[in-house]
């Protein structure tokens, strides 16, 4: 069964929609439903209030948000299985905290997306905002698991002191990506901006492009990487096509960043070696 | 029951269960991927005498492989779990990680899992790395041609060990075709090996000796020159035999590597098709020939 919530809010103002979890709503009554309490703004409302609830039997598990989801935030926070849909743009911190389950956001995401999440599976048809997938401001560890996928572009501090998972953007990033990253995979199909991989620990940032390599970066061979050829495969099987030229996984690899432990690596793709 | 002149005797092969693992190597080239198998199933032969069987299980084109290079199969089998496990640490680590370009990756689906690449792996010196994709770690290892890649868990299940059939000969020269014949019949066959040299056994053995710590010695009733000392099973006419020994993921497969291997051996200068079994004492697989040739399904 496929639970529905239309957004219809009066004002523009922000709701904390961080309770809506699939596995929270799918197994909650009606009635109690209407009745959930949201932060609206800085007042609380009920949920009834704030959206129209339909049910829809003939579909498999999930919950839906649809009309005006760029107000929310904290979409699927926390969240631990079953699936999550946004059917439009969503607000910051979708996805933060996430430890299971897969949430799709039909549309652009906001700052934060997946930020320190742990499992689970993201999927963003669209662009993402600032942080993605990285660490709460003065937190050493960002995400730790899982998967993001961004089809469109990402801005700054993408994976920003990632520990573990995959994150792949689809278009460009902005400047910082990989910033103080301890581990991971953080690849990007278009151009990648300034300062990549700043501080980086340990992990692979994956680029066709990158503006700058900074001096903390030693380039140390050429080859088919065989690692990526998988990468590669899986991208491909969950929707995200790779460049052309890129499936031969010829990539310059600069490891650093020296500053640090310099275990980190930067791969570039190159036509030919 | 006859095929082409040949007799088949009413008797049964007797078979065991085995643990097992199912390897996919891939190298840049077909022939590097092949010698690595090759390599990687050396001394692979017989469990009475090496640590494990194995052999080569089929090519694999770059559609069929992780990592879209060309590859093959390997299937190895063991009597212990913890036997199993160690000698797959040995053969990857000296025959495949050594070998150029290849990678190493798990061809058997199971829930039974062994931590095979994450030992391998230190072979890195702490120089190695992981990655996730999807939900499986793999392993890269520092190698002076580029890294070496291994994938943390191998499925590990049971199998079937022992299959077997006895090709009596009126002389050693159609014997041996014969069996050549059987051999290539089996290894084009996917999900079951003919561990022994070539895929076949001049050797047929009994469990036990005379001599105190020998686990097998020569089945004397198959062995011509002493067809006046022992109760032989050699007819009058025969003068050589060779056993094909097969292993195989299911009991199917060996049913079918018997099936196959059999007809394939059904030759001119052939007298007749035996098994060897131990009265239903060694194993519970028992493959009686009438019935494998006979019907598709298995005999068990």
């Amino acid at each position: 069964m496929r639970v529905s919530l239309e957004f219809r809010l009066a004002e523009s103002l922000p709701v904390n929609a961080s309770s809506l979890t699939p596995d929270l709503v799918l197994g909650m009554p009606e009635t109690e439903l209407h009745k959930t309490c949201l932060d609206y703004g800085n007042t609380t409302r009920e949920l009834g209030s704030l959206c129209r609830i339909s049910y829809d039997a003939g579909v498999e598990d999930s919950l839906l948000f649809c009309g005006d989801t760029h107000f929310l935030h904290r979409a699927g926070f926390h969240m631990s299985g079953g699936r999550l849909e946004i059917d439009g743009p969503i607000g910051p911190l979708a996805g933060a905290e996430m430890s299971g389950g897969e949430l799709l956001v039909k549309g652009d995401a906001d700052d934060g997306l997946g930020l320190a999440m742990t499992g689970g599976r993201i999927r963003v048809e669209g662009n993402a905002g600032n942080r993605l997938g990285g660490a709460y401001l003065g937190k050493s560890h960002g995400m730790s698991g899982g998967t993001i996928i961004v089809t469109g572009n990402a801005g700054t501090e993408a994976g920003m002191r990632m520990h573990r998972g995959l994150v792949a953007v689809g278009g460009d990033a902005g400047d910082l990506a990989g910033l103080e990253m301890r581990a991971g995979t953080l690849l990007i199909t278009g151009d990648i901006g300034r300062s990549c991989g700043l501080g980086m620990q340990r992990g692979s940032i994956v680029g066709g492009r990158c503006v700058e390599v900074l001096p903390g970066f030693t380039r140390d061979c050429c080859m088919d990487w065989h690692w990526l050829r998988l990468l590669f495969d899986h991208l491909n099987k969950n929707g995200v096509i790779v460049p052309v030229g890129w499936q031969h996984c010829v990539f310059s690899r600069y490891s650093g960043d020296a500053t640090g432990i310099s275990r980190g690596e930067i791969l570039l793709y190159e036509t030919e070696c | 029951m006859q095929i082409n002149s040949v007799m088949i005797e009413d008797t049964f092969a007797e078979a065991f269960p085995m643990w097992l693992a199912r390897l996919v190597i891939t190298a840049d080239t077909p022939y590097w991927a092949q010698t690595a198998a090759r390599y990687a199933t050396g001394l692979a032969i017989s469990v009475v005498g090496c640590a494990c069987e194995a052999g080569l299980d089929a090519p694999l084109s770059e559609e069929k492989t992780p990592d879209g290079r060309p590859g093959v199969g390997m299937l190895i089998f063991g009597f212990t779990r913890q036997g199993l496990e160690k000698t797959l640490i040995t053969r990857i680590g000296q025959a495949v990680l050594t070998t150029p370009t290849t990678a190493c990756f798990n061809g058997l689906e199971s829930q039974d899992q062994a931590k095979i690449g994450a030992k391998v792996r230190f072979f890195g010196n702490g120089f190695q790395s992981s990655k996730v994709i999807g939900d499986t770690r793999y392993w890269r290892i520092p190698t002076a041609d580029g890294e070496f890649l291994v994938q943390e868990s191998f499925g590990i299940s049971q199998g079937v060990g022992g299959g077997n059939f006895l090709i009596l000969g009126e002389d050693r020269a159609s014997a041996l075709k014969a069996a050549e014949a059987a051999a290539a019949a089996i290894d084009a066959l996917p999900g079951v090996i003919a561990p022994f040299p070539g895929g076949i056994c001049r050797s047929p053995s009994q469990p036990g000796s005379r001599y105190t710590g020998l686990r097998a010695s020569t089945n004397a009733a198959f062995c011509p020159t002493l067809r006046n000392r022992v109760a032989t099973k050699l007819p009058d006419n025969a003068q050589a035999a060779y056993e094909i020994v097969l292993d195989g993921v299911t009991v199917q497969a060996v049913s079918d590597g018997m099936r196959d291997g059999i007809r394939a051996a059904c030759l001119p200068g052939i007298i007749s098709i035996s098994a060897g079994n131990y009265g239903g004492k060694l194993g519970p697989y028992h493959f009686h020939l009438h019935q494998i040739l006979q019907a598709e399904a298995p005999c068990v």
